[in-house]
């Protein structure tokens, strides 16, 4: 049977000033030890995913600081040219005055009578176009004119701004009718991210816009829009 | 009264196997601060080098540089994405003229259009003439048109009428386009 042991304070002090020097060098073993355990492993352990946070910020960092620079190098009056010349292209709404001019000055170059034209606005709510993915404008044309001022006319109309795309043709003795998308795009630019790569404009892209502009501008879209109404620019 | 205190010295044997057991403990502590110490300080140098706050940092000062240039940054996406979509539009759009250009190439000059229909899919002609060499040619060259993959891939004939009180020959046709 285990025997009752009392233990009182001169009896652990006795043990103490008998053991001090082990109590001493043990304590500090086993305070390193635990420093070693629940610190320095676990610390150790984390490095990894440091380093690899430490890259992934890296790769931001450079593309923050690529952002930056092309930002910086890129001039002001040519971007808002570009943007205004793309704008002209594919307008962020239905430009009916656009339309008009594209109608007007395809007409006038082929010589094609134009007869009559009517627009089909569409549904509204109807974002874009199930074919082409992009919303546009139908509308349906009526013109007096032979077979090669057709021909005259849709290389005109493909050579204007807002971009349009004929999807019938109707050709009957003496007169025609002409079926035609015209495109018009909004770009989103409340959900632009700073950390996306930015890409300056490619060389495929600046032959495009040489493109663009060489064709003939409908007079009225050049005009520039009075103060108050809505520009080219997004902004 | 305490009757239970050991007040004699331990022999010398027993002091030696102290003393050696002392001076493990002493060594093993030593040992132990000193790479516990010198890890620490290793650990503190690796993590201050492989921290990324200071790129963070950096990353702050080019992210308030880029929010200035906000408005640049815009005009670049929209330009560059209205391209992208212009670029689509224009491929994939079809060359009406081109097609109007061939199949009116197909009708010989003593031969009058009476309809033509063009849509994506198909092309629907009816073409009248006083003689039946021209409409003869017609056919031909739309024959030629299909073993060339020219524009359309077949067609049929749909009517053939013939007015003899005024000695016009008429044909409807409907060819698939490619």
């Amino acid at each position: 049977m285990k025997e009752k042991t009392n233990i009182d304070v001169e009896t652990l002090r006795i043990i103490y000033s008998r053991y001090k020097k082990h109590i001493i060098y043990g304590g500090a073993i086993a305070i390193c030890l635990f420093f070693f355990i629940f610190f320095t492993i676990p610390k150790t352990l984390e490095l990894s995913e440091l380093n690899k946070e430490r890259t992934v910020e890296i790769k931001k960092l450079q593309v923050l600081n690529g952002n930056l620079f092309l930002l910086r190098t890129l001039n002001d009056n040519d971007l808002d040219q570009k943007l205004q010349t793309a704008s002209r292209a594919l307008p962020s709404s239905k430009d009916f005055e656009g339309i008009l001019n594209a109608i007007s000055l395809a007409s006038n170059k082929s010589g094609a009578s134009l007869n009559d034209y009517s627009f089909v606005v569409g549904e509204l709510s109807k974002s874009s176009d199930a074919n082409s993915g992009f919303p546009s404008v139908k509308l349906t044309l009526s013109l007096r004119a032979s077979s090669s001022q057709i021909i005259a006319f849709l290389k005109n109309l493909s050579e204007t701004v807002p971009l349009s795309e004929v999807t019938n043709i109707s050709q009957k003795k003496d007169s025609v009718a002409i079926t035609a998308l015209f495109y018009y795009k909004s770009v989103d630019t409340n959900s632009l991210s700073s950390e996306a790569r930015l890409s300056g404009i490619s060389p495929k892209h600046l032959t495009l816009i040489d493109t663009i502009s060489s064709w003939d501008t409908p007079f009225a879209s050049v005009v520039s829009t009075p103060e108050g109404t809505k520009s080219a620019s997004p902004f | 009264m305490k009757s239970d205190i050991n007040l004699v010295f331990p022999n010398s044997a027993e002091a030696i196997k102290e003393e050696r057991i002392i001076d493990l403990l002493r060594m093993s502590a030593i040992v132990s601060v000193s790479l516990t110490g010198l890890f620490s300080v290793v650990l503190f140098l690796i993590i201050s080098q492989v921290s990324p706050a200071s790129i963070k940092e950096k990353e702050q000062a080019a992210l308030r540089g880029i929010l200035e240039l906000r408005s640049k940054e815009a005009r670049l996406i929209v330009v560059n994405t209205k391209l992208e979509d212009v670029e689509k539009i224009i491929e994939k759009r079809q060359k009406y003229e081109q097609v109007m250009e061939d199949i009116v190439g197909a009708i010989p000059p003593d031969t009058s259009i009476n309809s033509l229909d063009i849509d994506s899919k198909k092309v629907s002609l009816t073409a009248t003439s006083t003689s039946l060499l021209p409409l003869d040619a017609l056919i031909d060259n739309l024959i030629k048109m299909v073993k060339d993959r020219k524009i359309i891939n077949s067609f049929t004939i749909e009517n053939f009428t013939t007015d003899s009180k005024n000695g016009i020959y008429s044909v409807s046709i409907v060819a698939r386009r490619l």
